[in-house]
């Protein structure tokens, strides 16, 4: 199809002069980056705000509503996956090492210096997990669960091809028009490949450097060696080249699996190795808070105080803007391992149960560090503010078999990198393979390198920010595509029903002919009750 | 899934009944160690903790508790069950006359404190006593070598902590009667707030002519006071020993001979060099005690670090040569007050902001000149720091030989520090400044000035370049040492020097600040400050996840800033040729805000609108009939089975 091709020349094109152009000078690319990124917030950052609290509404509606019926896939069919690789899948796609990292160093940010209050109060502690939760919770999964949702109904129901595209070809070529559509949909799918590339690029570079200095805390190798760098790269393309090549349904699903058990593992020694009942009380609270400050929180832009608007940029936007950003690649995963779930089923497992398992996950993390804070020895805040990926391997020298919780952190950060590269490619394969479920492995192979290739580029040159930038940045103009899908969503859902559905409403209307019928038959006057 | 099951259910019971188990002896279980709020009391408090754990206690450490006297009266009141004691004190407690003889000092507080169920137990071989202490140049210039000598000034302005101001018979007041002094003003410093480096500086910088420390004080040593001898034998002696309650003791039958394996175990020397670790040096108070105990001993080797010792240590970088009697042990200290919970430890660079913008450090003392490259004609700014504090003031020293050159011009060959240290890097300014191209900069060795003097002793350089403050003991020692000159920097003005250098400022070393220097010497000097990692680039904020991928380094949060630079305690302002922290900078009131937004805010937010309006309106939007409207699709049409049921409208 003349379509794909245009996609893929024009993000192959860009992708390698911004590639070439951050290497050559990285400091233009992320001031250029930084420029449009922080011009939207300043603008716009109520319109943000606003989307993003939006899709936790819209996912709300979708679980109660009758839509909820609907399957992603035939009305008969079974999921693919069970439901515990499922949700294992889902957090090794949506969240990977970053929960890892920030499980101790956010509530401990937060706790010290909470926006508007003063820190270090047991107010402050309280506030550190709803803000963390915020950042963390519904409205992340429901921006992947919206970005999952919109594909995953058009690929699996109405045998599209697994695009971003899509929804804005199937649904909105009448109303757009042909040129329309077609400027709309190349400027989304071109988009979500430089989204994927260049997110995976950053998201790799970083990942081998944490990979790197967790080696020099453990080890005591040289946490600065290029050397160590590039080996650990050429390891981990190895490893999910191999991953890859084996399908969705084996490589990706068994890492994940592998570490789902693994962070469960450290969550457990942390919970009954540390405060067990303080952690438990904080898990506890947690909720109440969260929940009762849950509408206040979501509309917060704290406009009246300069400085504090800059906090809300500077988190909570970036953190939903973060996730927008991850949209594409981790809405196309999920969706991919979504077959066959209805919408209500989706909503629950994509939202729910990921926003409670990180609740927890952040309670025990957070909890215990806070502990060490408030009551123990203390001195880790500190290193919180220094350098949060040392924060993690600092707090388990405080609990029991530190050398092991230290490896089994750098085995799970290892796995979490190896399945986002595993899932990355395999999205960039579709996304360039006219939407194929099942990639072939040359293509597989072939973005694999290059996907090495460039993160190569990236560690040589030293230019991990601008890559992050340059993914952050991305998510802007694709925030409006989003919108796009959302409205091919809702129009071709409208259309739609499941046939649970459809007999009632066959039922009803039946039903009311009946009624009508009878009053006809009736001599004029009043309404019948059975309306 | 069963079995499994069982299992967790299993060991979430065993795990509540253990924790149910401990909460409910845990009161009579735990020996409660607690201390006075000063350096030695906190670390024999430490020492007789680990002692009670090695042999199986547990303890619940309140270290520091607070002053004397609410220490005693905790213990008193069942607050705490021991905390250590110095028989001189106790004597002064029960109002006795206070003792010169240790032995008997402790008979008789054993008598005595029998009444009140409290035991003094072995004493841990070592007597810390007041002392007062005066600067060299007044005990030499006025001549005062014992307390009565005070008695001939006229006004006796004293500097004490707090405790010692209170105390009835071994106090200030006591102290004034006994002697007959004649009291001026009195500086009282809270014990918490590194009072004993206030009276130390006090009586350094003469606000106060006579300071009152303890004996085995590292500050003594440290800004090298003078002792003044008690003539009258006011002061009693004070030897510390384990205070006890009585029904601890029979409560925990191993506290006593745990408490007794300390006996003798501690000297006056190894106590100042414990304290001088943990003042001067800011390592924590467990790993100082864990160090000593371990080679005196006490502890095996492999047990278990404790206490703070879990966190990283916070690491201060700062140049080779500088001192930590100068500023640069200032800006330790601060770093100290700053960060309670975490140890302090020193690592020395060449230029120490490197190691703050690589991560491997996370303060730095350096001079403003650190911050920038020679470039060209002049300097930029290189370093990704910036200022939190002004620590000190460091200047220029030439030192040549008596028969050297006679000025800065004639030198040939000008001996510096290492490559990259703050000598070698103000030397260069220096010349360029002056244009005095011809003279050759010898790069020495890391931490070794020493070798330069020899260098220049063999006629391999002509002259020395040092940068220190003034006074700097280094340097007075070396100066010392021979017959050296100091060359002064002249027509720094007369160029563009001052343009091209901003952050070089003139300066002169007074006449007599060195050993033979008859007048005043012209040169130049830098200030130093306290160094942090900037901000680097705000990714998308000044915090959050977006900064945290910018390097290893991340920026200190303003409210650290702002007590990082009140602990340093200097009024200076940074020197504006340096980068200084955001929360540094005067905070400016922008005014009244124009109401009208500029266009491009309107601009952006109509097109905004504009969009979800049009979102709204697709979505409600009816579907156009067209004939040709299916195959227009660029869709695979669906094959499925249900494909007609799916498409209920078509």
């Amino acid at each position: 199809m003349p379509i794909k091709n245009i996609v893929l020349i024009i993000s192959v094109g860009l992708s390698a002069i911004i590639g070439i152009w951050s290497v050559v000078s990285p400091d233009d690319v992320t001031g250029a980056a930084v420029a449009l990124t922080s011009g939207a917030l300043e603008y716009l950052d109520w319109l943000f705000m606003l989307t993003c609290t939006m899709f936790v509404f819209l996912v709300v509606f979708l679980a109660i509503s009758r839509y909820g019926e609907i399957k992603l896939g035939r009305d008969e069919e079974e999921p693919e996956f069970s439901t515990a690789s499922w949700i294992a899948m889902l957090f090794a796609g949506g969240m990977g090492s970053g929960l890892l990292f920030w499980g101790v160093a956010e509530p401990m940010y937060h706790f010290y210096s909470p926006p508007g209050m003063e820190g270090q109060t047991a107010e402050a502690a309280r506030m550190a997990f709803v803000i963390t939760n915020l950042h963390w919770g519904f409205h992340a999964w429901a921006i992947y669960g919206v970005c999952a949702l919109v594909i995953a109904y058009f690929v699996f129901r109405k045998n599209a091809p697994s695009m971003v595209s899509t929804p804005i070809e199937y649904a909105l070529r009448p109303l757009l028009g042909d040129k329309l559509t077609h400027g709309v949909s190349v400027t989304s799918d071109v988009l979500a490949v430089m989204a994927v590339v260049f997110g995976l690029a950053g998201s790799l570079g970083m990942g081998t450097l944490l990979v790197r200095s967790g080696l020099a805390e453990v080890f005591g190798t040289d946490p600065g060696s290029l050397t160590i760098a590039i080996g650990i790269l050429v390891v981990m393309t190895v490893c999910f080249l191999l991953s890859a090549c084996t399908g969705v349904d084996k490589g990706i699903k068994i890492l994940s699996n592998v570490n789902m058990v693994i962070a469960i593992i450290i969550m457990l020694v942390v919970l009954f190795a540390g405060p067990t009942t303080f952690i438990l009380d904080a898990f506890v609270n947690s909720i109440g808070d969260y929940l009762s400050q849950f509408v206040l929180l979501s509309f917060r832009i704290f406009s009246y105080d300069d400085s504090l608007r800059g906090w809300t940029h500077g988190w909570t936007l970036t953190y939903l803007i973060w996730w927008i950003a991850w949209g594409p690649f981790v809405g196309i995963f999920i969706a991919r391992i979504s077959r066959g779930r209805t919408i209500r089923e989706f909503c629950i497992g994509v939202v729910v149960i990921p926003t409670v398992f990180s609740m927890l996950w952040f309670a025990v993390f957070g909890g215990a560090s806070m502990y060490i804070e408030m009551n123990g020895g203390g001195g880790l805040a500190e290193v919180v503010f220094e350098d949060v990926t040392k924060a993690l391997f600092t707090f388990f020298s405080y609990l029991p078999g530190t050398g092991i919780l230290n490896i089994l952190a750098i085995i799970l950060i290892f796995i979490f990198l190896v399945t986002s590269a595993d899932s990355g490619t395999f999205v960039v394969s579709m996304m360039t393979t006219n939407g194929n479920l099942n990639p072939d492995t040359k293509t597989k192979l072939l973005w694999g390198i290059i996907m090495s290739a460039i993160t190569f580029g990236v560690l040589v040159s030293g230019s991990v920010t601008v890559a992050k930038a340059m993914a952050i940045t991305g998510a802007i103009p694709f925030t409006f595509i989003v919108f796009f899908q959302l409205v091919g969503f809702f129009r071709a859902l409208r259309e739609d029903e499941s046939p649970e559905i459809r007999d009632l409403r066959l039922a009803r209307r039946m039903a009311r002919a009946q009624a009508a019928d009878q009053a006809t038959g009736q001599s004029g006057g009043s309404r019948t009750p059975a309306e | 899934m069963t079995i499994s099951r069982k299992a967790t259910t299993l060991a979430l019971l065993l795990c509540s009944s253990l924790m149910l188990s401990a909460c409910g002896e845990e009161e009579a279980k735990v020996v409660r160690v607690a201390s006075k709020n000063f350096t030695e009391n906190m670390l024999l408090a430490e020492m007789m903790a680990r002692m009670a754990e090695e042999d199986g206690l547990t303890v619940q450490r309140a270290i520091p508790y607070g002053s004397s006297a609410e220490t005693f009266e905790a213990l008193k009141q069942d607050k705490i069950d021991l905390y250590p004691e110095y028989n001189g004190t106790g004597l002064v407690y029960l109002g006795q006359p206070p003792m010169t003889d240790g032995d008997a000092a402790l008979a008789r507080v054993r008598e005595l404190y029998g009444a009140l169920e409290l035991d003094w137990r072995e004493r841990l071989g070592f007597s810390s006593d007041y002392v007062l202490v005066v600067r060299p140049e007044v005990s030499q210039g006025q001549d005062i070598t014992k307390i009565s000598d005070l008695a001939r000034l006229d006004s006796v302005d004293i500097a004490a902590d707090d405790t010692f101001v209170e105390r009835p018979l071994d106090g200030l007041n006591p102290l004034v009667r006994r002697y007959g002094l004649k009291p001026g003003q009195v500086l009282a410093f809270d014990l918490d707030d590194s009072g004993k480096d206030k009276i130390a500086q006090a009586v350094l910088d003469g606000t106060a002519i006579v300071g009152e420390l303890f004996r085995t004080d590292q500050q003594i040593a440290s800004f090298d006071l003078v002792v003044l001898e008690d003539d009258l034998a006011f002061f009693p002696v004070y030897e510390p020993s384990p205070l006890v309650r009585r029904e601890a003791l029979t409560r925990f039958p191993d506290l006593a001979p745990a408490l007794a394996k300390l006996q003798n175990k501690v000297t006056a020397d190894a106590m100042r060099e414990m304290i001088t670790d943990v003042e001067l040096e800011g390592r924590s108070v467990g790993a100082v005690v864990l160090d000593y105990m371990v080679a005196a001993g006490l502890l095996e080797a492999t047990s278990e670090s404790g206490g703070t010792s879990g966190a990283e240590p916070l690491i201060v970088a700062m140049g080779e040569l500088d001192s930590l009697a100068g500023p640069a042990g200032k800006a330790v200290r601060a770093a100290r007050s700053v960060f309670p919970k975490r140890s302090v430890a020193v690592e020395r660079a060449a230029n120490p902001l490197d190691l703050v913008t690589s991560g491997a450090a996370r303060l730095a003392v350096a001079g403003v000149d650190s911050f920038y490259e020679v470039e060209g004609d002049g300097a930029v700014l290189a370093s990704q720091a910036e200022a939190l504090g002004v620590v000190g003031f460091q200047v220029a020293h030439i030192v040549t030989r008596s028969g050297g050159p006679a000025a800065l011009p004639e030198v040939t060959k000008l001996g510096v520090g290492e490559a990259g240290s703050s000598s070698d890097r103000v030397a260069r300014m220096t010349l360029a400044g002056l244009g005095l191209d011809g003279v050759a900069v010898v790069s020495g060795e890391a931490g070794e000035l020493g070798i330069q003097f020899e260098a220049m002793a063999k006629g391999l350089v002509d002259a020395v370049f040092i940068m220190a403050p003034l006074g700097d003991t280094t340097v007075l020692e070396l100066l010392e040492g021979g017959d050296y000159r100091l060359l002064a920097i002249e027509g720094w003005n007369d160029g563009s020097a001052p343009l091209r250098f901003s952050f070089l400022r003139q300066a002169q070393i007074p006449a007599g600040s060195y050993a033979g220097q008859d007048g005043a010497v012209e040169s130049l000097g830098v200030q130093m400050v306290l160094a942090g990692p900037s901000g680097g680039r705000e990714a998308f904020g000044a915090q959050g996840p977006g900064t945290t991928g910018t390097a290893a380094t991340q920026p200190i949060p303003a409210a650290t800033i702002l007590d990082l630079s009140k602990a340093l305690g200097t009024a200076e302002a940074v020197d504006p040729a340096a980068p200084v922290a955001a929360a540094l900078r005067p905070a400016l009131d922008e005014g009244p805000q124009p109401l009208i937004a500029d266009p491009l805010t309107s601009l952006v937010n109509i097109v905004a609108i504009l969009f979800l309006i049009w979102m709204v309106y697709l979505l409600v939007a009816k579907q156009p009939r067209r004939p040709d409207q299916p195959s227009d699709m660029h869709i695979i049409p669906a094959k499925s089975a249900g494909e007609a049921d799916q498409q209920p409208g078509q």
